[in-house]
């Protein structure tokens, strides 16, 4: 997912937004975007970087910039949880005690975080990349962003699942190991 | 469920928790946790050890109290 680039707001300073875009097959690699309004104030240029993929617009709009860095902070922030919970479980198993009663719940956590990033993340670039497009009074045929949803997330997401089930047995048998007396 | 008379068969041969940890190797923690019927189940050595240390029976041990009455004997 390709959604833009960070960038601190200076005068004069021209930053990039990009969106996903579907437009259809064609030989150009980049061509030009034309406009039917006038969109000086936010837009000084706009080009398709790849007939299949991404809008760029060059533009003094911080809002727009950020707008279309929405889905990647919320993807980071995701990311970072993530990192957090297999942390929590990694040092639970280096210190021997692999089957501590949080593991079971941190695995849930990240099963569910990998969804909401799998279905959350092309959901809000859809949106941002929407909300960008009404704003721009477009010459070209209707662009449509269409999200994109992996299939391996929601693989990853039905294997952490099983994960889950497999590490909350182990941890009962713990339980029953350790009132084994 | 299984009631474990620990208690009634230490003081019937005068002998104490700590003594009997003792005696045959297992933690007082582990024993009081038998004790107080908190154990999900126990080991046959560990069984052995204890008839062989109060000299007695399983039997002397374990009881078989039905749920119902087990409840009414808390209350």
């Amino acid at each position: 997912m390709d959604s833009g680039i960070w960038v601190t707001r200076q005068a004069g300073y021209l930053g990039t937004a990009s969106i996903p875009v579907i437009l259809g097959t064609g030989e150009e690699r980049q061509f030009e975007v034309t406009f039917s309004g006038n969109p000086e104030d936010e837009i000084s240029a706009a080009y398709m970087d790849e007939t299949e993929g991404t809008m760029r617009l060059e533009t003094n709009s911080a809002m727009l910039v950020w707008i279309s860095n929405a889905a990647k902070l919320i993807v980071a922030i995701g990311v970072a949880y993530i990192i957090y919970l297999l942390r929590a479980v990694v040092q639970a198993i280096r210190d021997g005690d692999p089957f501590m009663a949080e593991n079971p719940s941190h695995i849930c956590h990240l099963r569910f975080t990998v969804l909401i990033l799998g279905f959350l993340g092309p959901s809000v670039e859809h949106i941002v990349a929407t909300k960008i497009l009404e704003r721009l009074p477009m010459a070209v045929p209707v662009l449509s962003p269409g999200p994109s949803f992996d299939v391996s997330v929601i693989l990853a997401a039905l294997f952490i699942l099983l994960l889950a089930h497999i590490w909350g047995y182990g941890l009962e048998l713990e339980r029953e190991r350790a009132l084994t007396i | 469920m299984i009631r474990v008379n620990l208690d009634l068969m230490l003081v019937r041969r005068g002998k104490t928790l700590t003594e009997l940890a003792e005696a045959i190797d297992i933690s007082l923690p582990n024993l009081s946790i038998l004790k107080t019927n908190k154990a999900r189940a126990i080991r046959f050595s560990t069984l052995e050890g204890i008839c062989k240390e109060l000299k007695c029976q399983p039997c002397d041990l374990l009881e078989y109290v039905p749920e119902d009455t087990s409840e009414d004997e808390q209350r």
